[in-house]
């Protein structure tokens, strides 16, 4: 990996933050609704609209708020929200670790599960135990993320009776501690189970294909040639390059999983940056919107900047200039 | 001979199924290979010479896509019914394996050196890592790789395929085998690297005293290594015997077939007309085509090369492969922009040429691929395929439309029955007329041939050929034919011009590169091509040594000088300038040209 091209790939990165942060805080102003009737309500008096437009900066020309905003988060200051009146990145700061738990695990889930199962298909390749793997992964794949967060909350919350249906920790639970832990864990296991779901399946169906066919090069015959052990062929000489695309998928499916995480949020109550989110987009919040995307636009663009790391890493002939 | 077989195949049957239909591909093969023997294993390509090879050792698809029967004795040992965990431990072990391509056999993700040492660390689990990495780079150097030990952080992707087929030659003997198997080893080569790896893999046999099969279809190849040839056509051994024997008095006529396939530098030419020495109808002057790399480093690819052809005339470019004949071929075609110099088509400068004016030219250039397998489209109906440049350039009706497809594919020898069948329905042979077919079609005056039948069969090579000559006489077309097979220059070319590094270094007629060659270059050229007769082997001093250098970084004064056995201290200071000799017409760029004559033979 060349030095040279990091340097310039990091240089990009608040050029392309800046970019996306444009256009969002665009689009907000544009989108109908305002978030002072969203606060005041629809029949306030004149005054204490104009009172509350002066307060937030709405009353001065769309471009002057550009500047002031954007000078605003270059000192770090990402404003305050509207309607819970208290500084935004304190806001995201409070919700922030239960999406990163949230979606940090359905990650190393999908990776970890799903290359499983991808390695477990291709070397039945053919047989029956293959074709149930890829048959359900292709229905997972192809079922909406709310309706197998629904079917999960009705069979293994609701019928089961296994885990809890939502929120993240129980009221009694104790405050501290592994027991704490623990009953983190217990909520979590469907959240990450809906979130998961559908990133197993693209991940398993991916490193199949990808195995199937790096089993089938000619470098595979020469370790076999060697006596490397059959294991160790698929694992070490064959998964290796097998992962290119699966690294590919998760690397861009990163922003897929902060948008999935929004809904399953949603669906289970979990006090994420989702519905942090959700509740803003409906009260107009425009503070907080904004953040959510800045925060969402570097994590998207830093995953794909490790992608590419990652890739000339899998296979060296990749460069990049 | 006291002791019994190292490898002794008996019956051997093996079955594919394809599309559900059991095929068999090999039927009843019996093969003993002694200690210390080799074995060549020689036939066209699908007669079931690899699959053998891969049936005995264990290494073909398990059932039921593929079924082995009868047995296979390494000593006293049946592979074929030993368990997975001593099979295991006999590949690599006691049977080492070289494969045909060495781009693709080595792991593009690890490091050579590493791939090496696996060899040893799999055998030997007491064996720590810095040790075998010490032991590998031993191996490397045995077999010929320069400085491995700088090298030992390097890809398969740094290495140029003589040094990967090298390291390939390493990691098979590492455990000093008693069994060497090579697979088509030099296929994918250069002729010069050619030799190359035949003399480290006769090193190696010596060395190691393995048994050693050579499976190849190049009975040049063959000539050069075997004791006992056995001749394999459809599943079967249909010849074997001692090498010499075979080759002196071949039995079956498959053996027949695959000996007269085989182009003899060693005989007299075929004789062609006369050339007419007509105006040029191209003419290359001074050119340079250089390439930008992302580390903004610049390849020489063309450097200066002048060059003229005259209607009706073959002008063959030969050279080792990156040596830039592809580049000057599409630079002609102005598929590549020149960087300076001129391209002169009837006179007029081509290079500049845009637009309209651009299109009229290229009807009158046209080009043949190497590949057709890669070079049609597999959605394209033949017809379609012929009638395309026709399309392009709106002639399609005024032409002739369908008569004109008709009689391009009668011309080529096709039936034109089969246009509307797609290119997947052909074989090699006939796919490449289909590409000639292609090139003819707007009637061009000069065709490009580039490597026009190095990936066909070998048997296929000379009726392509032969049709190449009789478009030639029929059409008066001109040629610019590049290829690194140079039996096949000389048989199709008038003149010849020989290429080192984006320099041509010896130009003339066929008769004066090939009878008298005076360049270095081209004297290691013509000596690295395998006789195939197993009482001509190489002459080691005519070898050229090690690899070409990067063209992105030549070599002062004369470019060969760094691979050259008679470069003294004035070859890094002058550039040689291609001068005539002797006869006139004949140019070489040498400031000292031995007047050796090349011979070799008993």
């Amino acid at each position: 990996m060349n030095r040279r091209y990091l340097v310039r790939r990091l240089a990009q990165l608040p050029l392309t933050v800046a970019a996306i942060l444009l256009a969002g805080f665009l689009l907000i102003h544009l989108a109908p609704g305002d978030p002072v009737v969203a606060l005041a309500g629809q029949s306030g008096d004149a005054e204490y609209y104009a009172y509350l437009r002066a307060k937030f900066g709405l009353d001065k020309p769309l471009p002057t708020q550009l500047v002031i905003y954007a000078g605003n988060v270059l000192s770090g200051d990402l404003g305050t929200s509207y309607v819970l009146g208290r500084p935004v990145a304190e806001a995201i700061a409070e919700r922030l670790p239960a999406t990163v738990l949230l979606t940090g695990s359905a990650l190393v889930l999908s990776t970890v599960v799903g290359i499983s199962l991808g390695i477990y298909g291709a070397r039945r390749h053919g047989r029956w135990p293959d074709t149930a793997v890829n048959l359900t992964a292709l229905t997972v794949y192809a079922a909406p993320v709310f309706l197998i967060g629904q079917l999960v909350i009705l069979g293994l919350a609701l019928g089961a009776g296994w885990f809890p249906v939502e929120g993240m920790t129980d009221a009694r639970s104790s405050v501290t501690g592994l027991p704490r832990l623990l009953d983190i864990a217990h909520h979590l296991a469907l959240p990450a189970l809906a979130l998961t779901s559908q990133e197993v399946a693209a991940v398993a169906r991916l490193s199949r294909v990808g195995l199937l066919d790096e089993l089938r090069q000619d470098h595979i015959r020469t370790a076999r040639a060697k006596g490397v052990a059959e294991g160790v062929v698929v694992r070490k000489h064959a998964l290796r390059r097998a992962l290119l695309p699966v690294v590919t998928v998760l690397g861009g499916r990163v922003g897929h999983l902060v948008a999935g995480a929004v809904i399953v949020e949603a669906v289970f109550g979990w006090p994420g940056l989702g519905r942090l989110l959700v509740t803003a987009m409906q009260n107009r919040d425009g503070p907080i919107v904004l953040g959510v995307f800045l925060l969402v636009a570097v994590t998207v663009v830093v995953a794909n900047l490790l992608t590419d790391l990652l890739y000339s890493w899998l296979d060296p002939r990749v460069r990049y200039g | 001979m006291t002791a019994g077989p190292v490898l002794s195949v008996r019956d051997l049957v093996v079955r594919f199924r394809v599309h559900g239909r059991p095929t068999t591909v090999v039927h009843g093969v019996d093969l003993d290979i002694s200690p210390g023997e080799t074995l060549g294993l020689v036939g066209e390509s699908g007669s079931g010479k690899t699959v053998t090879v891969l049936a005995a050792t264990g290494l073909l698809p398990a059932p039921p896509v593929c079924t082995v029967r009868g047995t296979v004795l390494l000593g006293s040992r049946d592979l074929l019914t030993m368990d997975r965990r001593t099979l295991r431990s006999v590949r690599g072990r006691e049977i080492g394996m070289v494969f045909q391509d060495p781009m693709t056999s080595l792991h593009p993700s690890f490091r050579v050196v590493d791939q090496v040492a696996e060899a040893l660390l799999v055998h030997d689990r007491a064996l720590a890592r810095g040790v075998a990495c010490r032991r590998a780079i031993e191996l490397l150097e045995q077999v010929g790789v320069p400085h491995p030990g700088r090298r030992a952080g390097d890809y398969p992707h740094q290495w140029s395929g003589g040094m990967r087929q090298r390291a390939m030659i390493a990691m098979a003997i590492a455990n000093r085998p008693r069994l060497l198997v090579a697979d088509e080893p030099t296929t994918a080569l250069d002729v010069t690297i050619q030799a190359q790896i035949l003399e480290v893999l006769r090193a190696a046999r010596d060395g190691t005293g393995a048994a050693t099969v050579l499976i190849t279809h190049d009975l040049g190849v063959v000539a050069q290594l075997a004791d006992r040839i056995a001749v394999m056509s459809a599943g079967r051994i249909v010849e074997t015997g001692p090498a010499v024997e075979v080759f002196a008095a071949p039995g079956h006529p498959c053996t027949r077939i695959l000996l007269s396939a085989v182009p003899r530098l060693d005989r007299p030419a075929a004789p062609r007309p006369e050339p007419v020495r007509g105006p040029a109808v191209l003419e290359v002057r001074d050119l340079v085509t250089h390439y930008r790399t992302p580390g903004d480093r610049t390849v020489r690819a063309v450097d200066g090369v002048s060059l003229r052809l005259a209607a009706g005339e073959t002008l063959g470019l030969v050279g080792e492969s990156g040596c830039g004949k592809t580049s000057l071929a599409r630079t002609v075609l102005r598929l590549v922009d020149a960087t300076s110099g001129s391209v002169l088509l009837r006179g007029t400068d081509i290079t500049q040429a845009r637009g309209r004016r651009l299109r009229v030219i290229r009807r009158s250039l046209s080009m043949v691929f190497q590949d057709p397998y890669s070079s049609l489209n597999p959605r394209m109906t033949v017809g379609e395929i012929v009638a395309q440049p026709l399309r392009v350039a709106g002639r399609f009706r005024a032409e002739g439309g369908a008569r004109r497809v008709a009689d391009l594919l009668d011309l080529v020898g096709l039936d034109p029955g089969l246009a509307a069948r797609l290119p997947g329905q052909f074989s090699g042979g006939q796919r490449q007329r289909i590409g000639i077919a292609r090139a003819l079609a707007l009637s061009p005056e000069v065709l490009v041939l580039d490597e026009p039948v190095s990936s066909l069969d070998v048997t296929v090579r000379a009726q392509v050929a032969d049709l190449l000559s009789r478009l030639q006489r029929e059409l008066g077309l001109a040629y610019l034919l590049i290829a690194h097979d140079l039996a096949l220059v000389r048989d199709l070319s008038d003149r010849v011009a020989v290429m080192y590094l984006g320099r041509l270094v010896e130009t003339g007629t066929r008769d004066q590169v090939f009878g008298h060659p005076m360049h270095p270059y081209t004297r290691s050229l013509l000596a690295a091509v395998p006789v195939p007769d197993p009482r001509c082997r190489y002459s080691v001093p005519l070898m050229p040594t090690g690899d070409p250098p990067d063209p992105a970084d030549p070599p002062s004064g004369c470019r060969f000088r760094t691979r050259c056995r008679i470069a003294t201290a004035e070859c890094p200071e002058v550039v040689p300038e291609l001068v005539p000799r002797a006869g006139g017409d004949h140019f070489c760029a040498c400031i000292h040209p031995a007047e050796i004559p090349l011979r070799r033979g008993p």
